[in-house]
């Protein structure tokens, strides 16, 4: 007896097939019994029908239409008969296997609840509604639980009893998982049910079976298939959905996969509907009544949308039903032509396929039924041809489709109609006379920039209304890309996991922001078909990790998951940091945190990476830090944009940073992080920079964006953006000076010193304010041991080897300290004192390969000879 | 996955093929009619959209090729009559084929068993 069941139009959908074992065998041995019966049969018909030709000939053929010949006893016409019989029979038979016992409801209403069972009306057993494999995942489903003599069947073993089935293995395909990840904890799971025999449906089974039918009821299917019970069991059980949420794919993966498979069964649906409906559809310029008149221009400037969408050309549309209902509204309502305005690749030309498309099966407005969508291409109409002559080919053009009168006109990118024509009037004004005077109407598509720009203010604004098409968020874009995979994998021969299709989109996103969803997803995944195609052969399945390489490859921004031996390098950055920058532990743990948290992706997606302000005395490894960062995070000291912000003093100049209102250059800021949006940003000496350009950044620092003079909005959130400041320096080096801790300098330059020069919330949206403390002795010493292993390094490549003495760099470091100048009077010293000795020594020819040159104390170089060859 | 039987899968065969040879003049004449008819009925106008009967017929008046003059109109009529002629011919031609495989289904079944039973008398007994 069932305990829950759906109503519908009075009638009980519910639950209730025997799965016993006697139950079960008797139903698989009917199902047997079927295909022998036919097997049997249609020997039989073969056999007779044969037989009795052959004996027919035998007696003449002549007989053969007599009325004696079928009913005066003869063997030929016992064996025909028979025959005949057989044929009969295998005709009723055949018509009979293979049709659900009850018949799948139509509904297209919101789908009634699931309610406890209860007696009266008609009842419709679940059962009958099954597909081939729902059934026989079912049956799985009762012989696990019999094999682990379990009481009930539960969520749990249809879930198992799910993965057989063909869709179902498809979804683990994708989703990268085996049978072997997820054995393990489902093993222990159904250790712990209640034992019992023999089993039966728990109510949570039911309710499985019941969510399925849901499914299906929505999904519009005419049976309830195995996806339809698997998706069910995924949304009934909490502990499925905790499984597979262990193996990385949460209720967005999992309900985008499910989405995957049936784009692509509507896909196969819409193949087969075309091909039928192709047997009706006229494909040439002539409709069917041979009414519509020869339209020899259009044709020639033209593409005849409705005909490419019979033939299965078109892309499908997906996930834009909204955008469609408007247009439709604004075509019925105002009988008002209509503009697409979307930016470049969000799939405005896809929406007009999709209007083509809906034409095609007549389910649009009546206004649009029983005619033709033409996309007029404007390149073509006006090639070759002057202002006079391509506003007559337009007249001609319109003038036929007017008398042809079965056409809607389409045009992609509207905007070129505009200023194009005879002095008085241009294209688009004939257009837009042509449209207010035949009643017809036109859809075409332009972007924002150029309709707000040309398309608004020319005549063309006045008659088209505007519908917005936006750029898909990341779940419809996932779908769109899904429905374009199937190609792009028959294209290059390889398989897509679903991950790999989900980071396509989402990487794309994040860091190609020049270009728009889904295109942008779509052409970062043809790309890694094709490297994947060529690197791994045919089949090879294109993972997230390909996809990650494909979008760091393009944006140069390091997408792909931590490697081992990256994630040593990031555990041990501070190490590696203070090989350059000697002292400063504070900012070095500050820096090295900052990039940790951000390459484990635990930082804030719509800021930039880090942002920081250095402060301190000039010469002691602020700029050095930053080189630091950039070499060992961004893999070169030359992922820097560098800017000295003393070049910025007015307020003017704002617009270099930014670029000139009106102008299409850009900024030098906005451009340079443009083309490098993986990179450090250096602002040098910050307090020098006019106060409005420090309120510029504000936004930077929160927003992570910028936009420049074109209108561009600029991606910070890759950036670290460092600034360097020597505001405060005499308190700094007084309070150093007194020995005051790090703490107490930094609160005090925040409140009192820093108050003139930048304003609270600036200060306030810095991650991180370090103070650099002044150089000591000691750190001065371990500078110029670096500076000398610098020197070293440089004479290498000549073969020269170069050692200083002890007694020689701590005479160098006492000569080159300098507490207010911090490092840079030693890099001078450096010079003048070694770096010219060396190369006086090399020009006279007295130091040679493998000598060593040796510092030693005053300054004196003494040469090593190295061995002859 | 455990299997039925060999016998069991036998026994239902044997039941199966009695029980659906009994049941065959009844679902005949009633399912299979009603599906089989039905199809060959819908097949008609199916024939008269595949040859676009019923638009030549709706157009008969509508010039063709836009030839909206006098004598245009006059020729595009008769063309059009001519063709819409032709094309039923076509219509009506299916039509009595698919009236001769409805009268075949019909008669097909006790045309066989009247034989096989009349066989059986003379030629077995």
């Amino acid at each position: 007896m069932p305990t829950l069941h759906i109503q519908l139009e009075g009638k009980r959908y519910a639950w209730s097939a025997e799965m016993d074992e006697a139950h079960v065998h008797a139903r698989a041995a009917s199902l047997s019994a079927s295909h022998l019966l036919s097997a049997l049969v249609f020997s039989f018909l073969i056999v007779s029908l044969l037989g009795g030709m052959v004996l027919a000939y035998v007696a003449g053929l002549d007989h053969l239409f007599s009325w004696s010949f079928w009913f005066e006893p003869s063997w030929a016409a016992f064996l025909l008969h028979l025959g005949l019989f057989s044929g009969v029979f295998l005709y009723a038979h055949q018509s009979q296997i293979g049709k659900l016992a009850a018949k799948m409801p139509m509904w297209s209403q919101s789908v009634p609840e699931i309610e406890p069972f209860s007696e009266g009306g008609e009842r419709v057993n679940l059962a009958d509604l099954c597909s081939a494999d729902a059934t026989a995942a079912i049956k799985r489903a009762f012989e696990l639980a019999r094999k682990f003599g379990h009481k009930q069947v539960e969520p749990l073993h249809l879930f198992v009893g799910t993965m057989d089935a063909q869709d179902v293995s498809v979804v683990f395909g994708r989703l990268g998982l085996s049978f072997q990840d997820i054995q393990a904890p489902m093993a222990r799971r159904l250790e712990t049910r209640e034992l019992g025999k023999p089993p039966v449906l728990a109510p949570e089974g039911e309710r499985v079976i019941l969510e399925a039918f849901r499914g299906a009821l929505v999904e519009k299917r005419s049976e309830i298939s195995s996806l339809e019970v698997f998706a069910a069991v995924y949304e009934v059980d909490a502990y499925v959905r905790e499984l597979l949420l262990d193996k990385g794919i949460d209720e967005g993966k999992f309900r985008n996969m499910i989405v995957w498979l049936r784009i692509h069964e509507r896909m196969r649906e819409r193949y087969k509907a075309f091909r039928h409906a192709a047997l009706y559809k006229p494909t040439g310029a002539m409709n069917r009544a041979m009414t519509s008149v020869a339209t020899p221009m259009l044709d020639a400037v033209s593409e005849d949308l409705t005909t490419a969408a019979v033939s299965g050309q078109l892309p499908l549309m997906i996930d834009r039903d909204i955008q469609i209902e408007e247009i439709f509204r604004v075509i019925e309502g105002g009988r008002q032509s209509v503009v697409l305005v979307g930016p470049e690749g969000v799939g405005k030309s896809t929406v007009l396929a999709g209007i083509a498309e809906l034409m095609v099966k007549e389910e649009v407005p009546k206004i649009l039924q029983d005619r033709r969508l033409v996309r007029i291409s404007i390149p073509h109409l006006v090639s070759g041809a002057d202002a006079a002559q391509a506003q007559e080919r337009l007249i001609t053009v319109l003038s036929e489709a007017a008398r042809s009168r079965n056409i809607i006109l389409a045009f992609t990118d509207i905007d070129q109609l505009v200023g194009q024509g005879a002095d008085a009037s241009d294209l688009a004004a004939t257009l837009v006379d042509f449209l207010s005077r035949s009643g017809t109407f036109a859809v075409a598509t332009t972007t924002p920039q150029v309709y707000a720009s040309i398309v608004e203010r020319s005549v063309l604004g006045r008659e088209f209304q505007k519908v917005d098409i936006l750029e898909p968020d990341q779940e419809s874009a996932i779908h769109m890309l899904e429905s374009k995979i199937g190609g792009i994998e028959y294209e290059h021969h390889v398989i897509f996991s679903y991950q790999a299709v989900e980071r396509a989109v989402k990487l794309s996103d994040r860091y190609m922001h020049e270009t728009y969803l889904p295109k942008k997803a779509i052409e970062v995944a043809r790309e890694v078909a094709l490297q994947v195609s060529k690197s791994r052969g045919q089949d090879a399945v294109v993972t997230g990790e390909d996809v990650a390489q494909i979008v760091s490859a393009k944006t140069g921004i390091p997408t792909m998951s931590v490697a081992e031996d990256e994630k040593e390098k990031l555990l041990g950055l501070e190490e590696n940091m203070h090989g350059r920058v000697i002292g400063q532990e504070e900012a070095v743990k500050a820096v090295a945190s900052a990039l940790r948290r951000a390459r484990t992706e635990l930082r804030s997606q719509t800021r930039p990476i880090a942002t920081f302000l250095f402060l301190g005395p000039t010469g002691v490894g602020k700029t050095e830090l930053a080189k630091t960062v950039a070499a060992t995070y961004f893999g070169s000291e030359d992922m820097m944009v560098r800017l000295d912000m003393s070049e910025y003093q007015d307020a003017s100049s704002i617009n270099r940073l930014l670029g000139t209102p009106g102008s299409q250059l850009g900024g030098l800021l906005t451009e340079a992080v443009r083309k490098q949006p993986f990179a450090i940003v250096l602002l040098d000496e910050l307090e020098k920079a006019h106060p409005d350009i420090l309120n510029v950044f504000l936004q930077v620092f929160d927003d992570g964006r910028l936009t420049d003079s074109t209108g561009r909005t600029i991606d910070f959130t890759n950036t670290i953006i460092i600034c360097t400041s020597n505001a405060g320096t005499p308190y700094i080096q007084d309070a150093v000076g007194r020995a005051e801790s790090l703490e107490v300098i930094k609160t005090h330059l925040v409140e009192e010193e820093l108050r003139g020069i930048y304003r609270p919330e600036f200060l306030n949206r810095f991650d991180g304010i370090i103070v650099f403390k002044p150089l000591a002795q000691a750190d001065v010493l371990e500078i110029t041991k670096l500076f000398m292993k610098a020197v070293a390094l440089r004479l290498e490549p000549k073969g020269i080897g170069f050692r200083a003495e002890e007694a020689a760099v701590a005479e160098l470091a006492t000569k080159g300290f300098d507490p207010k100048f911090g490092a840079r009077p030693l890099r001078r010293l450096v010079q003048e004192e070694v770096d010219s000795a060396i190369a006086n020594a090399l020009l006279q020819g007295e130091v040679r390969r493998r000598d060593t040159i040796v510092l030693e104390a005053g300054g004196k170089i003494r040469i090593e000879k190295g061995e002859m060859l | 996955m455990t299997k039925p039987s060999a016998v069991l899968v036998l026994k239902t065969t044997v039941l199966l093929g009695a029980r659906e040879k009994v049941r065959l003049p009844l679902w005949w004449y009633t399912t299979g009619a009603r599906e089989t008819l039905g199809r060959l009925w819908r097949s008609i106008p199916g024939s008269v959209r595949y040859l676009g009967v019923d638009i030549w017929a709706r157009n008969l008046f509508v010039p063709m090729y836009g030839e909206t003059s006098f004598l245009g109109r006059v020729i595009s009529f008769f063309v059009r009559l001519v063709v819409v002629m032709f094309r039923s011919l076509g219509v009506v031609a299916w039509t009595v084929v698919a009236v001769g495989l409805a009268t075949v289904y019909l008669a097909i079944l006790p045309f066989a068993i009247f034989g096989i039973l009349s066989q059986v008398v003379g030629v077995l007994l």
